[in-house]
């Protein structure tokens, strides 16, 4: 009701969404970032502010991530964590979208659920955080609510901030990947070369410091290189065993399992490596599905490699020329 | 047609109550045993949770025991409960079982969901058992929680020293071998009685601690390694927010009466997130941290599974919770490998920083006990 | 030694066992620090042997266990007090240093962080990932360099670059480590880079989000270890304390604790005349034997440790039921 209110008044005075907000707001360049970056820059810059995104993840990012999270947190969280303090200083907010799911259907991660607040209470308060709710399957009330908010803060109207929403973000939520993502991440395309798929969450396979460079250490041996993002939403769904069909689950695990058992059909991909910050609690459901599944087909070989903040880049490279030596035997 | 069903608790005796009150065949696995536990261990994914690899035990060996129908609640959330199900299944049918899976959706649990879903175990049964059948074990569901409430409130004033354990222990082991409502009731007022009639020291003053984390730990004895008895012993007053009875208010009952009151839990947690759920528990995990310290508890012991969510979302705002009120909150993590003379160590440990911190306000009472028991 | 009574205190880890005599006014007499090397009856009993050779039994006016092994030993030698390790190395750092803030202590295989407030423990945490941040982490290490562990400090400090090593847990370390090594790195820097990483794994996993106050105190076995000070001290920017017997600092506790109770209170269970449990010399250093096995009792299968002298039980447990701990068995 108070977004309503607050819709209404807001409408009367049409100039003040002309005026341009002269805030900066700050992205993160981690987590939905590898999802939907793209949107929200589009969705803010409509908006008329300037649009500051972190650099990408380094040594110093990660480590002060991890100092300012409990142990038990998981790598991309701590990793969020280091960015957005990154950001501290170099905008008026910080923007963390709270998605709770993008599809209907399809939930996101608890992590993702509570994003917001875990990030503003690990950091104790030290950056300002704005969010908007974005939960496709219930429905658009607590997003309109939030925009209300968003709008206020950065002093534009309510009607400006939906109608941003609606024609940045929206119903590009799980559009073509050139439209959401940054020109610069390989997602690779489906050729007749000897090709290995690189799952796991976005954020985890095109940051190139988290995944120690993975995709490329895989390009660099002469591999044709795919992510699920190479299938369109509604092929990575389809092919979903077993939650296609109107079922409840995470997107992120539709998105991986729809990959693995798409690519299970294409005798081009030699191999599959699934990678998951360690002790991912979504991943854990997610890969065993796979596993099990793709041994009932054609065996398509898989590797889980996990990694954390602990992990040694010679092990970590050691298991990936292995996994290549096995995919083509001397 | 045989059923069986996962353990959480002490949830078997209502469970015991409904089934033998429908006069349906069943075979409930054993409470608490190490030799099923291990078995769902080595079933499961090394990272899935531990309530999963639990209930993958209590199933394997319900199958192994002839049962052909599982009957288990679960979800459609973000917490990894709602998906357990398929992968129980994945799993069983690979290693060649057949059965049929009952699932119930918990979190939108409605009238026609049960009959659906419970319909055809129920056929020919008239509606008067039926309406009887549900009614003693809702009754034996808050009853079982009494007994276990007034023997947490005796255990740090009995005189002597492990009467309620004793207690416990007959009738837990009468409750698992009795059937029917008739049998269970009586053993339910015998423990009553028996606990009422203990010994209680009046210059006792225990310390308050309260228990909150994830519900399938919090409230398994075999997984939290018994640790209501445990603090109990150690001399606190045990306040355990995520009891069974709590669970079956919050699922079963909410679902079928029109009535919906506030949650309290969700509410006071707003001051930390500015959302109402984010799977699980973790959000009423919050509120009841922080409804704990409004209530002047001397300390508080989180509790969840290794890789639990909504459980690690919810230890993010201790850090602000312990602050405001000066109240610590000690975070354990259980897994399969958890060892139990560090957890000991741990709880020991705790409940004498908590008796210093108690005591430093009184000045006069510091008195170092004779007798620490570990274990 | 001066005659008037005496506390004993016992601390059996499980890398050592450690005891202590203290003196009425609270200074420890005599020490020994011992190897546990997992026959931790035979290495306390013999200690407790050497310490009779300077006490008689009516000496001993109170005696406090603690450890990991704190029920065997207070079995064996009859405790007044059984304790954790944490209060006991509180309040034994308490001695030391009055207004001690924060105590750092690595043991074998467990490694704790203890905050205090106003004289009090505020709060603490013990490691729950591995043996990462601990001292048979070091050890083993150490042996795998075939350097001695007591020049491995000294060692760390002649480092010029320390080389990183990663890895979340002991074996994963490992692995890292022999591949530095493998890549050339000199040896001192290995060593500094394995004291930094278990600094770092200490820190990390214990130490989040919480201010560390001076003054801090550092023992444990390890803390012998002048490469591992320094990386605590580079890593925390303060002095660190070392107290004197930084290596039995729990059994110092614990015999503090057990004078503590012995005067605070008129015992009602005396044994013999100077008011202690405590079981004699003699009595203490009788032939044990231990058995195990499973109760079979319930689906439970505990298993249940019984420790005998002379074919008669003296304790048993390990029983969730209390079926068999509750027995009285004769002492």
């Amino acid at each position: 009701m108070d977004g309503m209110i607050h819709y209404v008044l807001m409408e009367q005075k049409p100039e003040v969404s002309r005026r341009a907000p002269n805030i900066t707001v700050g992205l993160a360049r981690a987590m939905t970032y590898y999802e939907h970056g793209r949107l929200w820059q589009n969705f803010f810059t409509q908006l008329g502010c300037a649009v500051c995104v972190s650099p990408e993840t380094n040594k110093r990012i990660l480590e002060n991530g991890v100092a300012q999270c409990s142990n038990e947190t998981c790598l991309p969280v701590k990793v969020m964590a280091g960015h957005v303090l990154e950001l501290a200083g170099k905008c008026d907010t910080v923007f963390i979208p709270r998605y709770m799911s993008t599809a209907r259907h399809e939930l996101c991660c608890p992590k993702l659920c509570g994003l917001p607040d875990m990030i503003r209470l690990n950091l104790r308060n030290k950056v300002d955080i704005t969010e908007v709710i974005v939960d496709a399957d219930k429905g658009q009330e607590k997003t309109r609510k939030t925009l209300a908010q968003l709008a206020e803060k950065i002093g534009v109207s309510t009607k400006s901030a939906i109608e941003a929403y609606e024609k940045a973000v929206k119903n590009k939520l799980n559009a073509d990947v050139k439209a959401r993502l940054a020109a610069d991440m390989e997602i690779g395309t489906l050729t007749d070369k000897k090709t290995v798929a690189v799952l796991g969450h976005p954020y985890m396979i095109y940051d190139r410091f988290l995944s120690m460079n993975l995709i490329g250490k895989l390009k660099a041996a002469d591999i044709n290189v795919v992510t699920p993002d190479v299938f369109s939403h509604h092929k990575r769904i389809e092919n979903a065993y077993p939650y296609f069909s109107e079922r409840n689950f995470y997107a992120i695990g539709s998105d991986n399992l729809g990959c693995a058992y798409a690519c299970a059909k294409r005798p081009e991909v030699a191999g599959i490596i699934y990678l998951t910050p360690f002790a991912c609690g979504i991943d854990s459901l997610v890969t065993e599905f796979i596993s099990r599944h793709l041994k009932a087909g054609r065996e398509v070989p898989l590797m889980v490699l996990s990694v954390d903040e602990h992990t040694g880049e010679a092990g970590f490279d050691t298991r990936i020329e292995a996994f290549l030596d096995m995919l083509a035997p001397v | 047609m045989k059923i069986t069903f996962p353990h959480m608790g002490n949830t078997y005796i209502a469970v015991k109550v409904l089934l033998d009150g429908l006069g349906l065949d069943y075979y409930m696995p054993p409470v608490a045993d190490r030799a099923t536990f291990e078995r769902g261990i080595e079933n499961s994914p090394e990272f899935m949770c531990l309530p999963f690899k639990t209930i993958m035990g209590n199933f394997l060996d319900g199958l192994d025991h002839g049962a052909d129908t599982i009957l288990f609640g679960g979800g459609a959330g973000q917490c990894r409960l709602s998906y357990y199900g398929d992968l129980h299944k994945e799993i069983l049918h690979s290693l060649g079982y057949e059965f049929n899976y009952i699932n119930l959706q918990l979190n939108h649990l409605t009238y026609k969901e049960i009959m659906d879903k419970f319909g055809p175990f129920i056929k020919g049964i008239s509606k008067a058992t039926v309406v009887k059948a549900v009614t003693e074990s809702a009754w034996t569901v808050f009853a079982v929680d009494g007994v276990y409430a007034k023997a947490a409130h005796v255990r740090p004033r009995e005189v002597k020293h492990g009467s309620a354990d004793g207690i416990m222990q007959h009738f837990e082991k009468r409750v698992r071998t009795e059937n029917g409502f008739g049998n269970i009731r009586d053993a339910i007022f015998e423990a009553k009685r028996a606990l009422e009639a203990i010994e209680l020291d009046p210059q006792a003053n225990p310390l308050k601690i309260g228990i909150i984390g994830e519900i399938f730990i919090a409230s398994e004895p075999f997984c939290n390694l018994e640790i209501e008895k445990k603090l109990g012993n150690m001399g606190a007053d045990v306040y355990n927010t995520m009891s069974v009875s709590m669970w079956i208010k919050h699922h079963f009952i909410n679902a079928i009466l029109p009535i919906h009151g506030k949650d309290h839990a969700v509410e006071a947690a707003q001051e930390y997130m500015h959302i109402d759920d984010v799977g699980g528990h973790g959000v009423n995990t919050i509120g009841n941290a922080e409804l704990m310290c409004r209530n002047g508890l001397d300390g508080i012991v989180h509790i969840y599974p290794f890789t639990c969510m909504p459980e690690i979302i919810a230890q993010s705002a201790f850090h602000d919770i312990e602050k405001k009120y000066d109240i610590p909150i000690m975070t354990l993590i259980v897994d399969e490998m958890t060892a139990e003379a560090g957890y000991i160590t741990r709880l020991e440990a705790f409940t004498d920083m908590l008796r210093m911190r108690h005591d430093r306000q009184k000045p006069q009472s510091y008195n170092v006990s004779r007798s620490s028991r570990a274990g | 030694m001066n005659r008037g009574g005496y506390y004993l205190g016992i601390d059996v880890g499980s890398v050592s066992t450690n005891i202590v005599l203290v003196s009425q006014d609270g200074g420890i007499e005599k020490k020994a620090y011992l190897r546990t090397s997992g026959k931790p009856i035979d290495v306390l009993t013999q200690g407790l042997v050497d310490f009779s050779k300077d006490v008689d039994d009516d000496e001993i006016l109170g005696v406090g266990t603690t450890g990991s092994g704190r029920q065997l030993a207070s079995v064996i030698v009859g405790a007044d007090i059984v304790k954790n390790e944490i209060t006991a190395h509180a309040i034994a750092s308490q001695r030391v240093v009055p207004d001690v803030a924060t105590i750092l202590e690595i043991g074998g295989q467990d490694s704790k962080i203890i905050f205090l407030k106003n004289g009090v423990v505020n709060d603490f945490a013990m490691n729950t990932v591995c043996a990462a941040g601990t001292g048979s982490f070091l050890d083993r290490q150490a042996e795998r360099l075939g350097i001695p562990i007591e020049k491995f400090g000294s060692l760390a400090l002649k480092a010029k670059a320390p080389t990183r090593i990663a890895g979340r847990c002991a074996v994963f370390a490992e692995s890292d480590m022999i591949h530095k090594q493998q890549m050339g790195h000199r040896t001192e820097d290995i060593v500094a880079g394995l004291c930094t990483a278990l600094v770092r794994n200490y820190l990390s996993n214990l130490a989040r989000g919480r201010e560390i106050k001076g003054p801090v105190m550092f023992q444990g076995g390890v803390a012998a270890n002048a490469g591992i000070v320094a990386a605590f001290e580079e890593a925390l920017s303060q002095k660190i304390i070392i107290p004197q017997y930084y290596d039995v600092m729990g059994a110092w506790g614990a015999a503090l604790i057990a004078q503590k109770a012995i005067e605070g209170s008129a015992l009602a269970t005396r044994r013999n005349e100077a008011g202690s449990a405590f079981r004699g010399f003699k009595n203490a250093c009788a032939r044990y034997e231990t058995h195990s096995r499973e109760c079979g009792g319930c689906s439970n299968n505990c298993e249940v440790i019984e420790i005998s002298t002379d074919d008669i039980v003296v304790a048993r447990w390990g029983d969730k039921c209390g079926k068999w701990s509750n027995v009285h068995v004769s002492a």
